[in-house]
């Protein structure tokens, strides 16, 4: 009876996933939340979506992300390492442990975003996509293209922090990226751009300071697709919080004249989480990749700017 | 789904075998693996240590035929690594032509590729124990494998199972879901790292061999420049260098 138990807990730990896996490789998260709370936990009353984009509401988006917290809830008992007494010291896995914005309206402070008339447009026609027509815009994570750190740092998956002495490196278990920090440099002011920009750090106290510019292409800055653009400068404020440190906080702010009259600022926040440390192989090219992937999962290519 | 279980059954014995040899999986005096590494030599091809032939089972020399024709003919739809840059697995993600980097650190060793920002994670010790700990993959077949390993003196010694059926060991060696690899990761002197491979897979092979890997440390440094194979693709690259067919075993 114990093993009938495991085996049925086994079998549908692979089913989430197996969903995860194909999901969170969707451009926007809608769709992945929506595969997987439909296709794994069917119930009455849970949100329908017949497609991968098919969520009526962001209040449903909002209870779906919720749910998606609460699996990635910390296991009851474990004897797991400490984080390091240096809160100069980020090595460790850590993951998001709030509800995300699904979409970023004002700032930190309460005060509204001011977008551009460009960025307007843009957040529109990308809202109508999922939220009317159920066919949400393909990004740069539905290419298999890393989709810059504001993307990346907001997905409720685990990611690990390494340190050298002119680096610190940021592994993600999504999208099989790493985001690699240089320590006390300038930035390159040419040369190829890069998908995760160009990402140049240095310590403010306790606080390690990283300023990312020239990214290759244009950013989706979160789920819903609140617009930045290839020259925007993302500065990220990254702390260490709470009595042992097993906190992490990261002040994200978003300086582009193209999108946003003035710069603004967004707060995340996650946890040490050492249980997590072993990542789900993420072979996005095999998973999701290939000329009918957009078809397969709902998605469609997002026109260009007009 | 016996499969799985003989997998995590299998894990877990390895991973008692490291509790009771390692108490906590540190070695006794850290080599220093750390650092960037870059593969000696450009072949795509694994080489058996002993200088006989591969010994392949009728089904393995059979993929493996069909592998290098189709590849004679320019058709690699066998490779999802060269038609679409999918993951290489391992072990030949060793064999790519690009820097990695090795972290050492007590519960893991990770390699950091640059060829399309790949990583690998080997677990140390007992890090596997407990079924709750990790992203809850070990029930799946993975083109890297589930890793897990050891320290016996300066050797790392990595066990990795639970491969996907189908994948590659090199440009034409095929893998099955019963490949078990082994691997002696150790400094032959500062500069230079050997990477001791055991093949054991007997859907493909009548019985295990070895090859050997060595890499220089690089003097190629952290961040490495940003690899999007798909890109490389797109332009007209191959995802990895095509091997001399003429050399292939």
């Amino acid at each position: 009876m114990r093993l009938d138990v495991n085996r049925h807990a086994a079998k549908a730990r692979r089913m989430r996933v197996r969903l995860a896996l194909i999901g969170t490789c969707l451009a926007h998260l809608s769709g992945a939340l929506s595969l997987a709370v439909v296709a794994a936990t069917p119930q009455s009353g849970s949100p329908q979506a017949g497609l991968p984009g098919g969520v009526d509401s962001e209040k449903q988006m909002q209870a779906l992300m919720q749910r998606l917290l609460l699996e990635k809830a910390p296991p009851p008992v474990e004897s797991l390492p400490l984080p390091p007494a240096d809160r100069r010291n980020l090595e460790g896995t850590w993951i998001g442990n709030q509800v995300s914005a699904l979409r970023h309206r004002q700032d930190k402070d309460g005060r509204p975003l001011a977008l551009t008339a460009e960025a307007q447009r843009i957040l529109d026609r990308r809202v109508k996509a999922t939220y009317v027509d159920h066919v949400p815009y393909a990004n740069a994570a539905a290419y298999c293209r890393p989709p810059g750190a504001a993307w990346q740092l907001g997905l409720l998956y685990p990611f690990q922090v390494y340190q050298s002495g002119k680096a610190i490196i940021f592994i993600f278990s999504e999208y099989h990226t790493a985001w690699t920090i240089r320590l006390e440099q300038a930035h390159r002011d040419a040369g190829a751009r890069d998908y995760m920009g160009d990402p140049v750090g240095h310590w403010d106290g306790e606080t390690l300071v990283i300023d990312t510019a020239r990214h290759k292409q244009p950013l989706w800055l979160d789920p819903d697709g609140s617009p930045g653009s290839a020259d925007a400068h993302l500065t990220f404020r990254i702390r260490r919080t709470g009595a042992g440190g097993d906190g992490l906080e990261i002040v994200t702010t978003v300086d582009d004249p193209r999108m946003y009259a003035s710069p603004w600022s967004f707060v995340r926040t996650y946890s040490w989480r050492p249980d997590m440390e072993f990542f789900n192989e993420y072979d996005c090219e095999s998973q999701v990749g290939g000329p009918d992937a957009l078809e397969r999962f709902g998605l469609r290519p997002e026109p260009a700017a007009q | 789904m016996r499969a799985g279980w003989t997998r995590r059954l299998a894990a877990t014995a390895i991973a008692v075998i490291a509790m009771a040899s390692s108490a906590d999986g540190q070695p006794p005096a850290a080599p220093n693996i750390q650092g960037v590494w870059q593969r000696d030599g450009a072949g795509m091809l694994l080489v058996p240590l002993d200088g006989r032939p591969i010994p392949f089972t009728t089904k393995g020399r059979a993929l493996y035929t069909a592998h290098r024709a189709a590849a004679a003919k320019g058709d690699y739809t066998f490779d999802e690594t060269m038609t679409r840059c999918a993951s290489p697995g391992q072990p030949r993600l060793m064999l790519a032509p690009a820097p990695f980097a090795i972290f050492v650190r007590p519960r893991m060793v990770t390699l950091l590729y640059q060829w399309n920002r790949m990583f690998r994670q080997i677990a140390v010790g007992n890090a596997f124990a407990s079924p709750a700990l990790g992203e809850r993959w070990w029930a799946f077949g993975l083109k890297q494998g589930h890793a897990q390993a050891e320290w016996r003196a300066d050797t790392l010694v990595v066990h990795t199972g639970s491969f996907l059926d189908g994948g590659l060991l090199d440009s034409f060696l095929p893998v099955s879901d019963q490949l078990e690899l082994t691997e002696h990761i150790r400094l032959r002197d500062r500069n230079t790292l050997e990477d001791r491979l055991t093949i054991t897979d007997p859907a493909n092979f009548t019985r295990p061999w070895q090859a050997v890997l060595t890499f220089t440390r690089s003097s190629n440094s952290l961040p490495f420049a940003e690899d999007v194979c798909l890109d490389r693709l797109n332009s007209g690259q191959s995802p990895l260098p095509k091997a001399d067919i003429k050399a292939a075993n």
